[in-house]
């Protein structure tokens, strides 16, 4: 074997493989190979800070509309499904925030003695039994308060319409009665104590206050909180468990729920007896 | 620093197109001589693919053809692995392929000694395999074959002489003439 061969042998490697390959085949695996990294630059470093950037950036936004759908969905829900379009929690609301200031003095008119003149003068002493009095009812905070639930206010507009049957319009279902919400879909748990506090609220029966109390140690926040607040500090009066009431209506007053029964506490807290 | 190298860093399939037209006719006659004609397209691929991300650690220095030719050579080793497996086996059942090597010049003899070079080369270690292919059939220098392989000249040197002395034992127990 002597190195001539090798040398042979190599030149003839060089020679036969030193040809440029065939154009077809060349343009054919240029595209192969374009191909295979424009998948791979799709998977650049960059790239993949762009699509964790769009997915952060979904997350942000689907958290924000299941936020807004929790708030507005039951509104807009009970306004796509009521028939009457004045069911409309925000009309509902708005009316109720008109009728506020004549309804509310008609809540405790016994104690609040700067009700107004639609109100029936109240006796000038705080008696339970006028406290009682069946005009009390009238208008219910849950007509003021965005409610999680139509059905909760129907039973209230009933009450507000026999005390004030041009101003609300009179409801068809009693608090008994299934509604449609009721029958579509099972009821919250909390919103079953509402009901049933509401309704002893209304009957002004004393177990309202443990009824109350009920239903805020189950929702301790929500928009029917400060109308149970408010109703419980209603029936503490009635109970004449006036330093409870005024411990009760003291946040309203101080605004500590806005301008949401403030007037009517501050009048309240006033007549109270020591 | 190139143009077209500083693109296809970032990504632009039109620069790398560009760096594959101008340096694969040379990565793909190295991928010839070290693996074969079956494996070459694969290895010429893979480098090409590679490419923008090796290049980041290009520093500009040299020839880029010769980091390329690097690129190429670190991609090699298992297409050497596969290809002598392949060879092997076609030898075993003797079909071995008909070679469609080159222009047509190209003589029966010459295809007849390239090949059993490269059936020879399929003995040695992939270093030593590496750097014959560079030195001897690239006619490469060995600081430059130094430069692609990423080792010192005198390595260089010391496994080609030991690759020229294995192919001349292995050439000669096959009774090549």
């Amino acid at each position: 074997m002597s190195d001539d061969l090798l040398e042979r042998m190599t030149a003839a490697m060089r020679e036969t493989t030193s040809a440029p390959p065939d154009e077809l085949e060349r343009a054919r695996q240029r595209a192969r190979l374009l191909t295979q990294a424009r998948k791979r630059t799709g998977l650049r470093p960059q790239t993949l800070w762009q699509w964790a950037a769009v997915i952060v950036a979904g997350f942000f936004v689907s958290t924000a509309m299941a936020h807004v759908i929790s708030v507005q969905g039951p509104r807009l829900l009970r306004a796509l499904r009521s028939e009457e379009p004045e069911a409309a929690p925000a009309k509902a609301a708005r009316r109720a925030k008109a009728s506020r200031p004549r309804a509310v003095p008609a809540d405790v008119p016994a104690l609040a003695g700067a009700a107004d003149a639609t109100v029936p003068q109240p006796p000038a002493a705080v008696e339970p039994s006028a406290v009682a009095s069946d005009s009390e009812p009238v208008v219910q905070p849950a007509q003021a308060q965005p409610s999680a639930a139509g059905s909760v206010v129907r039973p209230q507009r009933q009450a507000s319409a026999r005390a004030r049957p041009a101003a609300v319009k009179p409801a068809v279902a009693s608090s008994s009665e299934p509604t449609r919400e009721e029958a579509g879909a099972p009821e919250p748990p909390e919103l079953r104590l509402f009901r049933a506090a509401q309704a002893l609220h209304v009957a002004r029966d004393p177990r309202a206050i443990a009824a109350w109390d009920a239903y805020l140690q189950k929702a301790s926040t929500g928009p029917l909180v400060p109308e149970a607040k408010y109703n419980r500090a209603l029936g503490l009066v009635r109970a004449q468990r006036y330093a409870d009431a005024r411990s009760a209506l003291a946040p309203f007053a101080q605004g500590a729920f806005g301008a949401y029964r403030q007037r009517e506490a501050l009048a309240l807290l006033e007549r109270l007896p020591e | 620093m190139d143009a077209a190298v500083s693109s296809a860093v970032d990504g632009d399939l039109s620069a790398l197109g560009s760096l594959y037209d101008e340096h694969h006719v040379a990565v793909h006659a190295f991928a010839r001589r070290l693996l074969g004609d079956e494996s070459a397209w694969d290895l010429v691929h893979d480098t090409f693919l590679s490419l923008p991300k090796a290049l980041r650690r290009w520093n500009g220095e040299g020839a880029l053809r010769t980091f390329i030719i690097g690129v190429a050579v670190n991609h090699a080793r298992h297409h050497v692995r596969s290809a002598t497996r392949r060879r092997r086996a076609m030898g075993r059942f003797a079909l071995e392929p008909e070679r469609a090597s080159g222009s047509p010049e190209c003589s029966a003899e010459q295809r007849r000694l390239s090949e059993q070079l490269l059936r020879a080369l399929d003995e040695l270690s992939f270093e030593q395999r590496s750097v014959f292919v560079l030195c001897e059939v690239e006619e490469r220098n060995s600081r430059e074959v130094g430069e692609i392989l990423g080792v010192p000249e005198g390595t260089v040197r010391t496994r080609l002489f030991h690759a020229r002395q294995k192919l001349r034992a292995i050439l000669e127990k096959a009774g090549v003439r």
